[in-house]
């Protein structure tokens, strides 16, 4: 037995930012070889790397949302099938909410990595599959009332089994979806990046040796759970309380409420969901797992930017939840827009609660919402049928130090929005409008982001859409002494009319802002509003200098100048003035 | 005092077994403990622990 060679801490070191390169080329690799929008120009995914344990190693910087879950996800697929299942070559896929994923779409492929003969960790990514059946076309049912109405559920089975297909498994997914071939695309995307992530990570192991990786990414969790541990010592001791809610279900028109304890306990955190709502009918119920990824995002937003991201500095981070709730969704409730709406409202409620502890490194909130926007129908041009998972960015909330930024896709997700140049090549839309909106920013002595204004025109002779929004009956609040964001909506103008109408005016829908399956016709045009963010601090606190600046770009209007800011009416008293936090936060 | 046991059910059953603590739906294998006559399932030792720790003391006293 030869000793095993000491690891000093530039050597963890160049380990972690290997395993985080593995993580980045498998993303490169995905978004150059997916077939649909949502992969190649939303980049709607994430790639980890696991140890035989089950413990996350290895990410970058993907989505907040899947990164939280995926060690879920990927420890309930080991657990459910054994190590002893796994073998050289073999692929895994899972979407079950009810086994550790988040929601429907996302789609988890692994692929367990051997090493002198034994399995010595796994490689695994979760995307968003944009078409996967179910009662809506681009799967997001906002008025679903069951899980088995979201499309084609699939607990952890192999794709492909020591090298080859397992082709009754793709005929069975294949022929559920609406878009087989582009799901086809998208798969192969996801297991394409898998043999990069495998080849990457064999070669770390040749270099280093299989104990010697092991004895390494097992310092570097303690280390991220010491560092984490620390962060949270920092932190008061105390019972943090916030709420928020969901503006409705999109199958009733009554709010939803999250509310949190959040008890800092010297190193460690427990997240206390259990005030909150009894999940609701629609579909903005989250699974336990979405819940987990928005208190552990809430926290690493005011944490060190620097912990190495894995599984260790989850660990002070303990959530408690009550099933059958809106945090915890039991079967078979819906839960689609649980990780993309409810999830950036649970992660700004963290933050709201921890501002009244530590108010310089919280955020107000943010529009929070991922405005998404699904469409199908045939392309006139090419005659073949299609569907898009679309979304648009609204305004993060202004920090202590700055302005929140505008137009930005949810924290929760981190993706990108799709350039009107892309969406115009390869579906039936004209764009007649994208901007950002003056003033949907929350006022403030740091002004929150700014949200969008999106029009387009059908040029098809139909296209079916759906949508799934919120905060167009809520706003996002500011902090200590800043204003709220702007309100988001989607809108629409059928051909002929001379104005803009919500879709419950203009088509019945029981929800403004979540419905399904309606049809517009050539010509209709639909009108996006994404929210803004709130403000932080007093708006007569704002530099003379910021509010020139918001007026000559166009980011706030003359009268919210003159009226909220109070522009023209005092002397410029340069940059902010410090005072500490006046109120509670969130909502009460 | 707890115990492992795993979840009877067979493959083609859809049981869900929830952890007392934090409500997560546990995949085969649990912590069981036995209170006041009842049994109590947990995901392991930690959320028992921290049942004890935090929820019998604070939540559920309150």
């Amino acid at each position: 037995m030869t000793a095993m060679k000491r690891i000093d801490s530039v050597t963890l070191s160049v380990i972690n930012n290997a395993l985080v390169n593995i993580c980045r080329e498998m993303g490169t690799a995905m978004m150059r070889t997916s077939y649909s929008p949502i992969f190649n120009e939303g980049l709607d995914f994430s790639c980890v790397i696991f140890n035989r344990r089950g413990d996350m190693i290895g990410q970058a910087e993907f989505c907040p949302t899947m990164l939280g879950s995926a060690q879920y996800a990927v420890s309930w697929t080991i657990e459910e099938l054994g190590l002893d299942s796994f073998e050289p070559g073999d692929v895994v896929v899972h979407n079950d909410p009810y086994r550790g994923q988040c929601h429907m779409p996302e789609h988890m492929v692994l692929r367990p990595v051997f090493f002198d003969g034994e399995i010595w960790g796994f490689v695994a990514n979760i995307a968003h599959v944009g078409e996967i059946g179910g009662m809506a076309p681009g799967s997001f049912a906002a008025d679903a009332t069951e899980v088995y109405q979201e499309g084609l559920r699939l607990p952890p089975v192999k794709l492909i089994s020591r090298g080859e297909y397992v082709r009754d498994v793709w005929k069975i997914i294949l022929s559920n979806h609406r878009t087989p071939k582009t799901s086809w695309g998208d798969l192969h995307a996801m297991i394409g990046s898998l043999g990069i992530a495998e080849t990457r990570l064999t070669g770390l192991l040749e270099r280093y040796g299989g104990h010697y990786l092991t004895e390494a990414s097992d310092r570097l969790l303690k280390y991220s759970e010491r560092w984490m541990r620390e962060e949270i010592r920092a932190i008061p001791n105390g019972e943090y309380r916030a709420s928020d809610c969901m503006e409705d279900d999109g199958v009733t028109d009554q709010p939803v409420w999250i509310r949190l304890r959040l008890v800092v306990r010297d190193d460690e955190v427990i997240a206390d969901w259990t005030d909150s709502d009894p999940q609701a009918k629609g579909p903005v119920n989250a699974t336990f797992v979405v819940t987990a990824a928005a208190s552990y995002s809430g926290l690493l937003h005011v944490t060190s930017n620097d912990i190495p991201r894995n599984s260790g500095c989850y660990r002070p981070i303990r959530v408690v939840t009550k099933p059958g709730s809106v945090v915890n969704v039991r079967h078979p409730g819906p839960s689609v827009g649980g990780n993309t709406e409810t999830h950036p409202h649970i992660q700004n409620v963290v933050v709201a609660a921890l501002s009244q502890a530590i108010p310089d490194r919280a955020a107000a909130a943010e529009g929070a919402s991922g405005c998404n926007f699904l469409f199908a129908g045939v392309h006139p041009g090419t005659g073949e049928y299609y569907t898009n998972y679309h979304i648009d960015g609204s305004g993060w909330g202004a920090t202590a130090f700055h302005d929140g930024d505008s137009a930005m896709c949810p924290e929760n997700g981190n993706c990108r929005n799709t350039p009107v140049e892309v969406l115009e090549t390869k579906f039936p839309w004209r764009t007649l409008e994208y901007r950002l909106r003056p003033d949907s920013g929350g006022p403030g002595r740091y002004r929150g982001g700014l949200g969008s204004s999106r029009i387009l025109r059908v040029l098809a002779p139909e296209i079916t859409v759906n949508a799934l929004m919120d905060r167009t009956k809520t706003r996002a609040w500011g902090l200590f002494g800043g204003g709220e964001g702007g309100y988001g909506g989607i809108f629409v103008k059928k051909r002929g009319d001379t104005q803009f109408r919500t879709f419950s005016e203009a088509f019945g829908t029981v929800s403004d802002s979540k419905f399904t399956r309606v049809v517009l016709r050539e010509g209709d045009e639909v009108m996006i509003h994404s929210p803004g963010g709130g403000g932080y601090g007093p708006a007569a606190e704002r530099s003379m200098e910021a509010i020139a600046d918001d007026l000559r770009q166009g980011w706030i209007s003359g009268k919210a100048a003159r009226e909220l800011y109070g522009h023209g009416r005092r002397r410029n008293r340069g940059t902010r003035t410090k005072r500490g936090p006046r109120t509670g936060t969130g909502r009460h | 005092m707890g115990a492992w046991r795993r979840n009877p059910a067979q493959w083609y059953e859809q049981t869900m077994v929830y952890c007392e603590l934090c409500g997560r739906v546990i995949p085969k294998n649990f912590w069981v403990v036995e209170e006041d006559s009842r049994e109590l399932i947990f995901c392991d030792p930690d959320c028992e622990q921290l049942y004890r720790d935090y929820w019998v003391q604070t939540r559920r006293q309150a």
